[in-house]
């Protein structure tokens, strides 16, 4: 894996000399051409270069050139190897390396990807992606057959988004992995894959994937835009596609939703989105996205409507909550006291007595202690984890109310505060809340309610004026735009979406057919007689 | 493959509406991050109290002596567990569940203030539920209590406000059993009681402001006092089943103006609850067999009652034609008798007639004597009859009409159900 | 920078434009005038407004959305169109100014007591600039979504005071004589012609010739919304108590309660009314700066949007420090300059335009 090196920054600083090297042409001696290349890579220890030389002539030399580890040996072997060497006309002397070369590359290599190459740069770029190279003394053009077959992991359950029921496999880190997954879910020739190689020292692929027709064109010309404009030497996880694509430079906000979820991907393609996937990372991204996008989760659509609903309807409550909760806390106890109802301000009042810090800084530290915890959490060994969980829980929450550094009533809001952080589904915009809170506890502490309000205020003005891909952020409610309100605060049952709830589209609008509301034998029984007595050939139709 | 020409193309603006110099937008944006966190630098906290500074008053009280304004303050002990119903926020349960703070001052403002020099905490009156006013100070006038109360910011307009024969302080001195927080125990009681009897209303501040500056100019406000002599007012001494002085609701004292003019008995109370339409449950205890005996042997709950008014002007005078209407449950009966007989029920029912009439006449002898529109007429009036009532407005002569109205009370109860028994019990006793 | 904004959300616009300071100032200047018939002399602004409403929208329908000024230049002659700039940029910002004000002194007499005004100035105004500089489609779209939040708090608001109603509070009507009623509906009138700004968001509509029906429609639910917060103030308090109260309708959120647990939450009505006084400060600000660049013909008003900022300030903390001089003006000389430029000049806009287009079409006839 290659390290960000200080070399590596200074090149990106320096894009134009060092991102075009004047390619370099295929030298006809095989041995200049060899020196080359082992110039380029230095003494790898992976880098396996094997001669082939007919002994009885000369003219017929050839080389392979292979990479341990990000080829599959077997297929080296059988395929590439193996017959170049038992073939008998390869072994005559009147063969010439121009005859070898179309013998070879049409004839002699079971596999379906071949390619050929005139430069070094482009036989090295083939020869890193798992590609064995046919080097012909003589030629100024190589072979490279496809033999790659690194190790890679297989699919797992998604970590990061789990369901209780939907599929239950996850992209991984591989690419074509990422696009097939999309492919079997997608099959449709209206499924796109366009691939990019983005970082000069990566050369990471980038697979820009949508349907065509329903994603907008738009917004695709935009994302491919933004996509040839990235300059980078690496590109290590979709965050870097991300950081360097998104709008509104300093928002923090998340404009482009990431998902480890190739269903969440399809789902997000069919309405329009357009899905990015990246070799090396499990994490795809899907742009744009609007504020509402990152509160849907997949299995709102797996499960039945009514729970769905109520969970989205949850998730937001938990979104205000998680912003919201410490501040108001802040706000109400030490400015707007007369809010609360009596016996609960006596019995925070009685909490209270003996703390020695003011509810602000009580509250800041028990937030940092959460965060603090919380990135333990994630950073511990798994044997120890749940040591992190008995010491988070026992020792300084119990401990410190019953020591009386803090008040029982902020133990819980801060855990509370915590918890509904966990149930927003996409982890991008529960971060974004997580350094809000703390601002907005800060103007609490200093204006109250007014203060909240006041944050609250530029929070949604600047929401209102940040857009995903020229999508309205906080659309379709600001700008409001009812018929796509069936998705976003809960969802209609299937049947009764049957326009795509997403406000950039292409042409193709409609995913379903009118009248997909389930009906008894009754209804259609009835439905007939009424049809039947208006128009027969119609009624005979649909029955 | 492709190989992607890696042209130098800075990000910048689409022909979409994202359009906008990205670098203003992050200078704006960062600017108003940092807004909040520089605020808090520059500034202080200037309305900013912690729980634990505040006095948490739960009622107050207000004396009139030596030309001075005395006021009671009754503050939560937080750490008593004060919280309602025995909280369980611990704390040592010897330490009283409030305390009071008596200052003196030529203003009540200046008097509030005063208690900051005894007292540790800032009083915060939001959580006020009661106000208790003393005799001698309705006597000298309310007008002052009730625009402080209007003006404070913190001060609750929905305070109950409550009358005191002589010294009002004491009053929230005394500790309440099963309600550690006296001022809200006092509210409960209220509260529970307009439900419940309807002798007295509950009077909210802003409702006594709106009776006084209405047309008829005149309040009730119910008294409390204690039932015995002494005040309860030590922790151990509430440790017993039977208090022996509790804190009760007593007389009704009538305002008008600003001041305090005379009393009520709860049976006038009583009375004037049902001519001012104020009646939500009540209990009429009626001679079951008016004819036989006087003393009253049954009783009736009034589930619904409404009382409508309507003035008449007869030449010189007006005539308040009251309308009540009422029905319940009878709930006991001492008599014997056959209750599936049709007439026997009307018997009854015109017996409580009669007695809501007896309470409605006497009521509004009291009230007429005291010349104080407590009844609401003069609203009814101006309702009704806009120009005569320009008239007695322009010639202030709303006492004197008062002084000569006559009342017409027509009152029409109904026993609709008759409990759980068709017979009294005494009447299956001699067969 | 600014997108065009829609009629239904310039109709919601002119809601926050009027609503949010009407809510507060209002009630008690009509109610010492009219007392219960209040109500009616909210309907009798609301028909003046309407026709407010219907002048401008007919000045922006001839200009056909284009910026005011630079249209009565072109009709009259740049000096005059300069010059009336100047006197409505002054007009806007004393205007500006005394919201600001409003603004600070409710937040001072009902929140924050003892934080000193000069902070509160400062943060509303650089928030309120931050608004501006986002865009006055980013204000209509914030301001779609609280209007849309009125439909959580009119119903809790009503919800928890309808035990405190008492309808006969409201009686007797008509007891006022129609002058007293005038009288009482010159002051919301006032509020009424605040309509006007549309005069000045006319080249961001992206329909100009709807935008009466933006008024008309912003109108009728501002009529609604004030009915509703003065009836349900009356029949809680009377009409006695409501002449003494500062913010009846606050006083009355303040009895607002549900059971016996949550009492005193005029807070909460409160935090929503900051927000609403947000965005009209904001849209009045944004008109002012619309203004100033009509007037100077300057291409970008961003550099300018601190300097006016600050104008309004010093004139908030300096010139409107006394709240009897505000007072004073709201009842008395704000009809005055209101009805002489939210009226008279787009009605001479209108005239002018007509006799040049008589003059125009008379030439026509001539050859």
């Amino acid at each position: 894996m290659p390290v960000h090196s200080k070399q590596g920054r200074k090149h990106t600083k320096d894009p134009v000399e060092t991102v075009i090297p004047a390619p370099c042409p295929l030298s006809p001696s095989l041995d200049e051409t060899l020196q080359e290349i082992s110039l380029r890579i230095g003494t790898s220890s992976d880098v396996i270069i094997r001669r082939f030389t007919n002994e009885s002539l000369s003219s017929l030399s050839l080389a392979f050139i292979y990479i341990d580890g990000l080829v599959n040996a077997d297929t080296v072997n059988q395929t590439v190897i193996q017959p170049l060497m038992e073939h008998v006309t390869l072994k005559s002397d009147a063969i010439t390396a121009d005859k070898a070369y179309a013998l070879i590359k049409d004839q002699m290599l079971p596999i379906g990807g071949v390619q050929e190459g005139k430069t070094v740069e482009h036989m090295l770029s083939l020869l890193f992606e798992g590609y064995t190279l046919i080097l012909f003394n003589g030629l100024t053009m190589a072979l490279a057959a496809d033999t790659s077959g690194y190790e890679k992991r297989s699919v797992n359950e998604p970590t990061s988004q789990g369901v209780i029921r939907g599929p239950k496999e996850g992209f991984t880190e591989s690419l074509r992995v990422g696009t097939s997954m999309l492919r079997r879910r997608l099959k449709t020739s209206d499924l796109r894959i366009e691939e990019y190689k983005i970082g000069q020292r990566t050369g990471t692929g980038v697979a820009l994937v949508y349907l065509q027709g329903i994603a907008s064109e738009a917004v695709l010309a935009e994302i491919r835009r933004r996509l040839d404009g990235i300059i980078t030497d690496s590109i290590l996880e979709s965050n870097y596609i991300e950081e360097f694509i998104q709008d509104g430079g300093l928002t923090p906000f998340p404009t482009i939703q990431n998902t480890e979820r190739p269903d969440a991907v399809a789902g997000g393609l069919l309405e329009g989105q357009v899905g990015i996937i990246i070799d090396g990372t499990p994490f795809a991204l899907l742009a744009p996205s609007t504020f509402f996008n990152f509160f849907q989760s997949s299995e709102d659509y797996y499960q039945r409507y009514d729970i769905s609903s109520f969970l989205r309807l949850i998730r937001y409550g938990a979104f205000f909550v998680s912003m919201l909760l410490p501040a108001l806390y802040i706000a109400v106890t030490t400015f707007h006291q007369e809010m609360l109802p009596t016996t609960l301000l006596i019995s925070l009042a009685a909490q209270r007595e003996g703390v020695p810090l003011p509810a602000l800084a009580e509250a800041l530290l028990m937030e940092l202690t959460f965060d603090v915890l919380r990135e333990a959490g994630v950073r511990m060994p798994r044997t120890i984890g749940p040591a992190i969980s008995i010491v988070g829980a026992l020792v300084l929450g119990q401990a410190a109310v019953s020591a009386g550094l803090v008040s029982a009533a902020m133990v819980i809001v801060v855990s509370f505060t915590a918890i509904s952080n966990f149930v927003i589904p996409s982890l991008a915009i529960a971060n974004s809340i997580r350094l809000i809170r703390f601002l907005l506890m800060l103007i609490a502490a200093t204006l109250g309610l007014f203060g909240i309000m006041s944050f609250l205020m530029v929070l949604l003005i600047h929401l209102a004026g940040l857009y995903s891909f020229g999508v309205p952020y906080l659309s379709p409610v600001a700008p409001m735009i009812p018929r796509y309100l069936k998705d976003i605060f809960i969802r209609v049952p299937l049947w009764n979406m049957p326009m795509r709830p997403k406000t950039s589209l292409g042409k193709e609008t409609r995913r379903q057919g009118p009248d997909q509301k389930p009906q008894s034998i009754e209804d259609q029984k009835k439905k007939a007689q009424l049809s039947g007595q208006q128009k027969k050939p119609q009624g005979e139709d649909q029955a | 493959m492709k190989q992607r020409k890696q042209a130098i193309q800075p990000e910048s603006n689409l022909p979409l509406p994202a359009g906008r110099p990205p670098l203003t937008a992050r200078k704006t944006s960062c600017l108003l991050l940092c807004l909040p966190l520089l605020s808090t630098l520059i500034t202080g906290c200037w309305d900013n109290r912690e729980l634990n500074e505040l006095g948490i008053t739960s009622g107050s009280a207000y004396d009139w002596e030596d030309n001075q304004w005395k006021a009671t303050y009754q503050v939560i002990n937080p750490s008593s567990g004060a919280s309602g119903m025995g909280g369980s926020a611990g704390g040592s349960t010897t330490s009283p569940p409030f305390i009071t703070f008596t200052v003196k001052g030529k203003t009540i403002m200046e008097a509030i203030d005063k208690t900051n020099l005894t007292s540790t905490r800032e009083m915060f009156f939001s959580h006020s539920r009661i106000t208790v006013l003393g005799e001698a100070m309705a006597r000298h006038g309310i007008n002052q209590i009730i625009d402080m109360f209007l003006r404070k910011q913190d001060a609750r307009e929905t305070v109950f406000v409550f009358l005191a024969k002589g010294e009002a302080g004491a009053i929230l001195d005394q500790l309440m059993q099963m309600t550690k927080n006296q001022g809200a125990g006092i509210q409960l009681m209220i509260e529970q009681e307009s439900r419940l009897v309807s002798y007295y209303p509950g009077v909210r501040l802003y409702e006594l402001a709106m009776a006084l500056s209405s047309e008829s100019g005149s309040a009730v406000l119910p008294e409390i006092r204690l039932t015995g002599h002494k005040i309860m007012d030590e922790t151990t001494e509430v440790a017993v089943t039977d208090l022996p002085s509790r804190l009760a609701l007593g007389k009704l004292g009538v305002l008008k103006g600003e001041k305090l003019i005379g009393w009520l008995t709860q049976k006038q109370a009583f009375g004037l609850s049902f001519i001012t339409d104020k009646i939500n449950k009540a209990t009429i205890a009626f001679p079951s067999h008016p004819k036989t005996g006087e003393t009253p042997d049954a009783s009736f709950i009034l589930q619904n009652s409404s009382t409508s008014v309507r003035p008449i002007w007869d030449k010189d005078h007006y005539v308040m034609d009251i309308h009540i209407k009422g029905s319940g449950v009878l709930t006991e009966l001492g008599s014997d008798m056959d209750l599936n007989d049709r007439a026997s029920i009307s018997g009854m029912e015109a017996s409580i007639e009669q007695h809501v009439l007896e309470l409605v006449n006497n009521s509004w002898t009291e009230v007429r004597k005291l010349g104080a529109d407590v009844t609401g007429f003069a609203v009814r009036i101006h309702r009704s009859d806009r120009k005569r009532w320009k008239q007695i407005e322009q010639t202030k002569s709303w006492d004197n009409v008062f002084r000569d109205i006559e009342i017409r009370p027509h009152v029409s109860i109904k026993i609709e159900r008759t409990g759980l028994s068709n017979k009294s019990f005494k009447s299956v006793q001699q067969k | 920078m600014n997108g065009k904004i829609d009629t239904a959300q310039a109709a919601m616009l002119v809601i926050n434009t009027i609503l949010p300071t009407a809510t507060v100032v209002l009630p008690v200047i009509i109610s010492n005038y009219a007392e219960q018939d209040a109500p009616l002399s909210i309907l009798l602004s609301t028909v003046a407004g309407l026709i407010v409403a219907a002048i401008v929208g007919t000045a922006i329908r001839v200009s056909n959305g284009a910026p005011f000024l630079t249209w009565v230049g072109e009709r009259s002659s740049p000096i005059v169109a300069t010059v009336l700039g100047l006197f409505m940029l002054q007009f806007y910002l004393d205007t500006t100014a005394t919201i600001l004000r409003e603004f600070v002194n409710f937040i001072k007499d009902n929140v924050l007591l003892n934080t000193p005004v000069t902070v509160l100035v400062i943060l509303i105004l650089l928030i309120t600039i931050y608004m501006v500089r986002q865009g006055i489609e980013s204000i209509a779209r914030v301001n779609s979504i609280v209007i849309l939040l009125y439909g959580f708090f009119a119903p809790l608001f009503l919800f928890g005071i309808i035990h405190e109603m008492n309808v006969h509070h409201l009686l007797p009507m008509f007891d006022h004589s129609l002058a007293s009623l005038t009288l009482a509906s010159i002051t919301p009138t006032t509020w009424m012609s605040e309509v006007a700004v549309l005069l000045f968001l006319a080249p961001y509509l992206k329909d100009p010739q709807k935008a009466r029906i933006a008024g008309w429609v912003g109108l009728l639910f501002v009529a609604v919304l004030m009915l509703f917060s003065l009836v349900t103030a009356l029949m809680v308090f009377g009409p006695e108590f409501i002449k003494l109260s500062a913010y009846p309708g606050f006083s009355a959120a303040g009895v607002v309660h549900f059971g016996r647990f949550f009492e005193k939450l005029d807070i909460l009505f409160i935090s929503y009314w900051v927000l609403s006084i947000y965005l009209k400060f904001s849209i009045f600000l944004f008109v002012t700066i619309e203004c100033f660049k009509q007037t100077f013909r300057v291409s970008s008003s961003r550099p300018f949007i601190g300097a006016l900022g600050l104008v309004i300030a010093l004139e908030c903390l300096f010139n409107w420090q006394n709240i009897d001089k505000l007072n004073l003006y709201n009842k008395e000389g704000r009809f005055l300059t209101f009805f002489l430029f939210n009226v008279l000049v787009p009605l001479a806009a209108i005239m002018l335009h007509r006799i040049q287009r008589a003059r125009a079409k008379r030439r026509e006839c001539e050859t």
